[in-house]
């Protein structure tokens, strides 16, 4: 019997190790996207949206604590993917301009929605490439 | 006060000096009264980088996105090959200018961005071809920069002939201020000069320096996307955007370093600096610098009798603050600046046309002429 518990919980602890190493590997994945989705933010957005991505009153939508960013999800990516164009609301403003496709892959689309989802008092523990 | 309070007013005065940048002296204002109407030309573009008016009245559209569009009679066709366009971030279609002799010639001229070459990512590139049947033909590679790379930002693109027939054309920075602008053994960050036929000019200021790139006619630029030959001296007039602050304008001249970032009235975009200088020995200072940025794109001076008020006024598109900037030199400083059209969206570009009328470009509008009011 004491031999069972023994195998029991050698079991159960080993498939905790197991699990917390995938967490592990899932963390690190996931801050090494944040991390290239910073670069990317440098690169292309930055210049309308602002290091600390409050965009521009009424011409550039802001990401930071941006209800549009957060409740149409699917939308900010397909205007990351393939632009936006035509009146958005965000955060009660109404923004009318063009944002036009800015020839990123997905895995570069996911790194940045990582980014700008994961900074400036933004929180989403949703791998965007998980 | 005791010594420790004095101590830290000291350093947050010199914490204040450090972030203070100069604003530009003379402000942009808003007109008393608006003696112009507008109109709406050629609807519905989205981002109209540049646009060139055809002896028969007919226009050339560039749509950034990698469309050529051919304006006549009202109607919008698209015209067939292109070359591949690599776009991304900043990079597309970008510019199209005619040959001085069109009429004779037919030879159409074009940058945008392309990935022809080694490397992963493009870099931008010039070309010209005739136009047959609504497509592109007799298409001749003129200059490709390098090496390519997959950073979004600084493509440059504007491009001009003087009155010599030089063409003349700028490459921004590429995302790479630190190796690319200072460096004449590099491109990026540069004002070339071409013949009309791609051949590198023998007086080019470089061309007897070994391992340089000799189509080179300036340096030391970030972003030149602004470029108009001056109606009256013939030389050649450049904007460029500055980082945050420090878009500037300059008169080129063969052989000069314009100082892309050693100096600059601008900081970076997250507030911190990168030089602490504005001016330095053998670099040049920009006839007109804006702090804060109003992110410059397109130039023209009016040179028609139809505005009698603006001859010679140097009308400047603004990006960043939706309006059409003039602004009035006098002895070669500028003593006035104007907000015009405000509020009808980001303007890309502007252009006296042949007809001596303004035309601007204005991204989700379109083509839009202003008429003065007699």
């Amino acid at each position: 019997m004491r031999i069972i518990v023994f195998i029991i919980t050698l079991v159960l602890t080993n498939s905790c190790n197991i699990l917390t190493q995938k967490e592990n590997t899932k963390d690190v994945a996931f801050a090494k996207s944040i991390d290239r989705g910073a670069l990317i933010y440098t690169d292309f957005c930055v210049t309308c949206h602002l290091p600390n991505g409050t965009g521009v009153n009424k011409v550039f939508p802001p990401l930071a604590k941006s209800d549009y960013l957060f409740e149409k999800r699917e939308a900010s990516i397909r205007a990351v993917k393939y632009g936006q164009k035509g009146e958005i609301i965000v955060n009660e403003i109404t923004y009318n301009n063009i944002m036009t496709p800015l020839g990123l892959t997905n895995t570069e689309i996911s790194d940045v929605m990582n980014y700008i989802t994961n900074t400036w008092g933004n929180t989403n523990d949703n791998d965007d490439n998980c | 006060m005791n010594f420790k309070s004095i101590l830290l007013l000291l350093f947050f005065y010199a914490a204040i000096a450090c972030s203070q940048q100069k604003e530009s002296e003379v402000k942009a204002v808003s007109p008393n009264s608006v003696n112009f109407t507008t109109e709406i030309v050629v609807p519905e573009l989205n981002i109209p980088w540049g646009m060139v008016f055809l002896p028969d009245d007919s226009m050339l559209i560039t749509e950034k996105e990698g469309k050529l569009i051919h304006f006549k009679d009202g109607v919008k066709a698209t015209l067939n090959g292109l070359p591949d366009i690599y776009v991304r971030g900043q990079g597309g279609l970008l510019d199209v200018e005619l040959h001085p002799d069109y009429k004779n010639n037919g030879w159409i001229y074009f940058s945008y961005a392309s990935a022809e070459g080694d490397g992963n990512g493009g870099n931008t590139a010039i070309m010209r071809a005739k136009l047959k049947d609504n497509t592109l033909v007799e298409k001749e590679f003129l200059y490709k920069a390098g090496p390519n790379t997959t950073k979004g930002q600084h493509f440059g693109s504007r491009l001009e002939f003087d009155n010599n027939g030089f063409l003349y054309f700028s490459i921004g920075d590429r995302g790479n201020r630190d190796e690319n602008p200072q460096n004449i053994t590099r491109d990026c960050g540069k004002i070339y000069r071409i013949h009309d036929d791609g051949r590198i000019p023998k007086d080019n200021p470089f061309v007897n320096e070994s391992n340089v790139k000799t189509a080179i006619y300036s340096y030391g630029h970030r972003n030149p996307q602004g470029m108009v030959k001056h109606p009256e001296t013939g030389e050649i007039w450049t904007n460029e955007h500055g980082p945050r602050g420090g878009d500037e304008i300059n008169i080129v001249k063969a052989g000069k370093n314009y100082g892309w970032p050693v100096i600059s009235y601008g900081i970076n975009y997250s507030g911190s600096t990168f030089t602490e200088i504005t001016e330095k020995e053998g670099m040049e200072q920009p006839l007109f610098y804006w702090v804060p940025s109003i992110a410059p794109s397109g130039m023209a001076i009016v040179s028609s009798d139809k505005y009698p008020d603006w001859k010679n006024n140097v009308l400047v598109g603004s990006l960043k603050f939706q309006y059409l900037e003039r602004l009035v030199l006098k002895n070669g400083m500028v003593v006035k600046r104007e907000k015009l059209l405000e509020g009808m969206g980001r303007l890309r570009n502007v252009k006296q046309g042949p007809d001596g009328y303004i035309y601007v470009a204005i991204e989700g509008v379109g083509i839009v002429k202003i008429i003065p009011q007699k």
